[in-house]
């Protein structure tokens, strides 16, 4: 990863019950990173963190979303569309379609999920038990500009499982956003 | 029980063969080579005809003994001849190929066929190691890795990304979708106890090939267990066997046969020198390895056995018994047969299906 620092601020909303050390330390080389407290979920969440985002960052922002911290985050996203440059959310818990055993998602998000403006990335553990198969679907075809990814090898706790493999991916989206599909390095082996 | 016939698409002359791998191209005449493959086709479909209930392919590189380097070009040829048997692709060697590319043969495969493939993964003979330059010691997890992402690419609706350990890919989006839903007909061809339970939690089948039935029935009885504690019972067509035969008229016509190879040093198998052998199996183990004196290519140098010789010799009677012990004993439910015999010729081959189909098949039908 290169040295020279970017000047953009990531926000990472992090529910998971153990925090992503790994992917908040990684990007913290090259981005500003800003980990606020996610508190309860529900509408007082968000507005908790509108507000503080609001007091801390006069710019724009990336923004990550993880587990539980996904509902806050793509609300964040839909609050302040000429703010947010990207949204990546990691086995996010906000849409869990109705009739997969999966419920409990938040059906206003799912409905909203056309109005997200910015790039997305929706990021899963290839065997995470938690989220359902067909989120990633509704995630892709209801986000305007929306990417899906599988982390091989992972679970639910996907920086836990593969915390290089996710560090690596959020990095490339971030800096590329859309564009990241296109391979970058070189596949010469003796050039 | 079914019987499968291998579409191995020998080369005609392979008895003139060196007995080591690979085998050097210089050894290949178009002509010939041509004529082989027709003749191969043609055993496919006589195979179908004397009652075979499925065609299966092997990826084996570099030798003219199984000539199928790439068998899904070779399955598809097969498949417009032969319109109602299984196309069984045993398989594509994972750990070597793209599986995304994998993962687009098979479905285009199984699309051509309406929905007759069958699915085979498996890591490959040792020698395979040495085709596409990938190292021996990673061949049991890009294999694990490779079956997840490949039926990940068949039932993933929409467009995705892929940050595997061995593999990425930043747009998978396989087409055509699989005619079989899901995904087609699978099973893992394997002896190790992890590629077992893959199998096993995943819903698919079990294929063991060249090794006694005692030893079948030791690796059988954990898929079952693993199988029931997934919550499932795999059906007959899910447990395949494979092994080599040669069928003569009588036990003594077949016992003179195989004492006449033996005796003119035709051990069926492939063979590396002894070094390069010995190389593979330690970095498929993980071991240090000293690399001095190891070269491949050469027609020369000590023989090791590649591949075991005969599973099935003998008359029909023997035969039949030898095959239904696998079926007693294992629960075997499909036996893909090896029936290109080096110093055999078209002939041969096709005499022996039709003794195959006459006298065996109808009796294994009944099983």
């Amino acid at each position: 990863m290169a040295s020279e620092p970017v000047r953009e601020t990531v926000v990472i909303v992090d529910g998971s019950e153990r925090r992503s050390a790994n992917l908040r330390d990684g990007l913290a080389q090259r981005w500003l990173v800003l980990e606020p407290e996610p508190g309860d979920s529900g509408s007082d969440a968000s507005d908790r963190l509108a507000a503080t985002l609001d007091a801390l960052v006069s710019e724009q922002y990336g923004l990550i979303g993880v587990s539980a911290g996904a509902s806050a985050a793509l609300d964040q996203a839909l609050r302040s569309p000429e703010r947010v440059t990207a949204l990546i959310l990691v086995a996010p818990l906000a849409v869990r379609p109705a009739g997969t055993g999966h419920t409990g998602g938040s059906t206003d998000l799912e409905h909203r999920l056309s109005e997200v403006q910015c790039p997305t990335l929706v990021v899963f553990g290839q065997e995470d038990a938690r989220v359902a198969p067909e989120a990633a679907s509704i995630y892709r075809n209801r986000i305007p500009n929306c990417n899906i990814a599988f982390v091989y090898g992972a679970g639910h706790d996907i920086a836990a499982d593969r915390p290089q493999a996710l560090l690596n991916l959020v990095a490339d989206y971030l800096e590329r956003r859309e564009t990241f599909i296109v391979q970058s390095r070189s596949g010469a082996i003796n050039p | 029980m079914k019987a499968s016939y291998l579409g191995a698409m020998g080369y005609a002359h392979r008895r003139d063969f060196p007995p080591t791998w690979p085998t050097p191209p210089s050894y290949s005449d178009p002509a010939t080579s041509v004529q082989s493959y027709q003749d191969g086709i043609e055993e496919c479909e006589f195979a179908e005809e004397m009652g075979f209930e499925w065609v299966s392919f092997s990826e084996h590189h570099y030798s003219g003994r199984i000539a199928t380097g790439t068998p899904a070009v070779m399955a598809a040829a097969v498949a417009e001849r032969c319109k109602s048997v299984k196309i069984a692709m045993l398989g594509p060697l994972l750990p070597l190929n793209n599986p995304v590319r994998a993962a687009e043969e098979l479905t285009l495969l199984d699309n051509i066929t309406n929905g007759r493939l069958v699915m085979g993964f498996l890591r490959g003979t040792p020698n395979e190691d040495q085709v596409y330059g990938v190292h021996p010691s990673e061949g049991r997890e890009r294999l694990l890795e490779g079956m997840d992402l490949i039926l990940k690419a068949m039932t993933e609706p929409e467009p995705f990304s892929w940050e595997g350990r061995y593999y990425q890919y930043r747009t998978v989006a396989v087409w055509p979708r699989p005619v079989q839903q899901p995904f087609p007909s699978a099973l893992v061809a394997t002896r190790s106890d992890d590629a077992v339970q893959y199998a096993a939690e995943h819903g698919l089948g079990l294929g063991v090939s060249f090794v006694p039935w005692e030893q079948v029935a030791g690796i059988t009885e954990r898929y079952l267990r693993w199988c029931d504690e997934a919550g499932w019972q795999p059906e007959p067509d899910q447990l395949v066997f494979r092994g080599s035969i040669y069928l003569a008229e009588t036990d003594q016509q077949a016992q003179d046969w195989f004492r006449q190879q033996t005796d003119q040093g035709r051990a069926p198998g492939m063979a590396l020198r002894s070094s390069v052998s010995q190389v593979i199996q330690a970095s498929r183990a993980g071991q240090d390895v000293d690399y001095r004196n190891v070269f491949a290519g050469s027609a020369s140098g000590d023989i090791v056995g590649g591949a075991p010789g005969l599973t099935f010799v003998g008359g029909p009677d023997t035969v039949f018994e030898q095959i239904k012990a696998y079926h007693d004993q294992c629960g075997t439910g499909v036996i893909d047969l090896f029936f290109q015999q080096p110093s055999l010729t078209h002939r041969d081959v096709m005499t022996e299906i039709d003794l195959f189909g006459r006298e065996v098949l109808p009796r294994l039908k009944e099983l």
